[in-house]
């Protein structure tokens, strides 16, 4: 004889089935892994092109290290001393042309930064809502935009 | 006054670097380097437009979790949590007790315009359990502000023990009863034949045995014995609650850090056995609660089966603990008396006192006494003996999970715990040997098992 929940007294089955479907989602150490290929970028970037090899390595270590910390603790200091020594490298070895590596470093700059803010407040095991980043990356994209069109306009007339 | 919300270093950081990109680009001559900070300034002008940053004035977060009807363990219960005060943030990460999956729940990120948000909970426990804590971090655009990560109030609910589905027991024949689901000693209207006797005017026509008058051209009476119904006592020994050694909790960093890897891996090796069609992270959750169950989780899940199980057979039931510490419930029948059950059940706990002398326990004559112990020590053993000189039924449910313990238990307790096994065995023994059936729950279909030792018992008569 088959034992029922109804002629044993036992509860009911819980409910099953998938339920509501979730919005879509980014688990939060991918975040952490584009900051860390953003930081890299800004680091490659920086050193490219630059002369002199005792002192790129000494700005290759310090922006290493930074880039590091800036990965392991987004909310550390580790995020201003990359960018600043990235812009004072670039004020050492670079020349003072405006051209396409200026454009993607400072588009760099500006999604490390932002990276590293959002993912200081979000933790690595976290599922992250693709609605929740949804503003931040359209102010990034504008900010983005507006300044490389600058870039293009002012190459253009000059 | 200064509230929930602050400036991060992100804050700062825009600052310093928009500042130091124009400062330097000026100072230097340097369109470029001015053009460096363009799309930070742009950003924290654009983030400080979305929503101002001004902490003081800004509300505090807050999150409350809310779990609807009665809790029952090993179901799977829906958890509403409502984010309140969320205008200033744009996201904000929240800590749900997702259960389903991970046993320490689950972070979710949502926008800060999200409201609610609905989780499942596996409540695997049962008793007074803490079942939500929906910790909340709040962000504001660029995480240039956050309020948190705050504490929110803990979500405790009383979860009534699971009900195992198990058959009646088939207990030996009860002195007297009219009607119910056991045999009885007394003769009367009822399913037990002892034997056929001649047929006598006023005898009903549906006691007459057919297929002997077809045989014999004659006509014979069926003669029964009585059905019964019995008062069963459930009677727990709460006076201590052994289980296995339990893991020690990471403490340092690292450690938790491997735990945390080995957890992770866990996972991945679930879903890969699930995606088989194997078990999955639920059911390998389940066997490690399990396999931590202590005398109590047994002698709980005991008594919720066996009391379930003979209720639904028309039996009166009631509950009581060795050491009386807690006012007994009375035997009575139906559902409602199972939820009665059930509430006194998941309100237990150990508790140290004496047993006390079964001539206080209240039992009323032709009681069957269920003890559910885990005959650590004389006291219950002798209480089992003295109510079946009393004239009672007694079933002794071994509650004593002594596989899990040695299992578990280290190289030094191992032979202690093996002294302490044998002395345990002789006490079972001599309960045995007094004619009281010992049934061990973890070993599982106690039915079985009780039918099994009645009938060796009557061979041995």
């Amino acid at each position: 004889m088959t034992l029922s929940a109804s002629t044993t007294g036992a509860d009911p089955a819980p409910p099953t089935g998938d339920g509501p479907s979730s919005p879509p989602a980014v688990a939060g150490w991918l975040l952490r892994g584009g900051l860390a290929l953003a930081v890299l970028a800004v680091v490659v970037l920086t050193l490219v092109g630059g002369s002199g090899t005792g002192a790129l390595t000494v700005a290759g270590l310090v922006l290493l290290a930074a880039g590091v910390a800036t990965v392991v603790r987004p909310d550390s200091p580790g995020a201003v001393f990359l960018l600043l020594a990235a812009m004072a490298a670039h004020l050492m070895f670079d020349s003072a042309e405006i051209d396409v590596g200026v454009a993607l470093l400072a588009a760099l700059i500006a999604v490390v930064h932002q990276l590293a803010g959002i993912c200081a407040a979000i933790p690595l095991d976290a599922r992250v809502d693709v609605s929740a980043l949804r503003p931040a990356a359209l102010r990034l994209v504008v900010a983005i935009v507006v300044v490389e069109l600058g870039i293009v306009l002012v190459t253009l007339i000059g | 006054m200064t509230g929930p919300w602050r400036r991060t270093a992100a804050f700062y950081r825009a600052l310093a670097l928009v500042v130091f990109a124009v400062g330097m680009g000026l100072a230097a001559g340097r369109a470029d380097v001015v053009i460096l900070g363009a799309p930070l300034a742009l950003g924290l002008l654009l983030a400080l437009l979305a929503r101002p940053v001004r902490p003081a004035a800004m509300a505090a977060p807050r999150s409350a979790a809310s779990v609807g009807g009665t809790l029952v363990s090993r179901s799977t219960v829906g958890v509403t949590t409502d984010l309140d005060d969320l205008a200033d943030a744009e996201f904000a990460t929240v800590l749900l007790p997702d259960t389903t999956a991970r046993p320490t729940g689950s972070t979710r990120t949502v926008a800060g315009s999200q409201t609610q948000l609905k989780s499942t909970l596996d409540s695997r426990s049962w008793g007074p359990t803490m079942l939500a804590r929906p910790d909340l971090m709040a962000a504001g655009p660029d995480g240039l502000t956050v309020a948190g990560p705050g504490a929110a109030q803990e979500v405790w609910e009383l979860v009534l023990p699971a009900v195992h589905a198990t058959p009646p027991l088939q207990l030996p024949p009860i002195n007297g009863g009219w009607a119910g689901a056991h045999l009885s000693r007394r003769p009367g209207q009822g399913n037990d034949l002892v034997d056929l006797r001649d047929y006598a005017p006023g005898d009903r026509m549906r006691s007459v045995h057919w297929r002997a008058y077809a045989r014999l051209g004659k006509l014979y009476t069926r003669r029964t014995l009585s059905d019964a119904d019995v008062d069963l006592m459930l009677c727990l020994d709460v006076r201590s609650n052994l289980g296995p050694r339990l893991p020690v909790e990471p403490a340092s960093l690292i450690d938790r850090m491997l735990a945390s890897i080995v957890d992770t891996v866990r996972l991945i090796r679930d879903s890969r056995s699930e995606r088989a069609g194997g078990p999955g992270t639920r059911e390998r959750l389940d066997a490690e609660q399990r396999a931590r169950y202590t005398t109590l989780d047994h002698a709980v899940h005991a008594a919720t089966a066996i009391g379930s199980a003979q209720l639904g057979a028309g039996d009166r039931v009631g509950v009581m603990t060795v050491s009386s510490d807690r006012r007994q419930i009375r035997p009575g029948s139906g559902t409602r008396h199972l939820q009665r059950i059930r509430y006194f059940l998941a309100n237990l706990t150990a508790s140290s006192r004496r047993v006390t002398p079964v001539a206080y326990w209240g039992l009323r004559p032709g009681t069957v006494v269920i003890l559910c112990s885990p005959l650590t020590d004389d006291a219950a053993a002798v209480a089992a003996a003295d109510c079946a000189a009393r004239g009672h039924q007694v079933l002794v449910i071994d509650t004593l999970p002594g596989e899990q313990i040695l299992r578990a238990a280290g190289g030094n307790d191992r032979d202690h715990l093996r002294i302490l096994t044998l002395q345990r065995e002789l006490r079972l023994e001599s309960l045995r040997r007094a004619g009281i059936p010992v049934l061990n729950w973890e070993a599982g279909s106690i039915e079985l098992q009780l039918a099994t030792m009645l009938k060796a018992l009557r061979g041995r008569r």
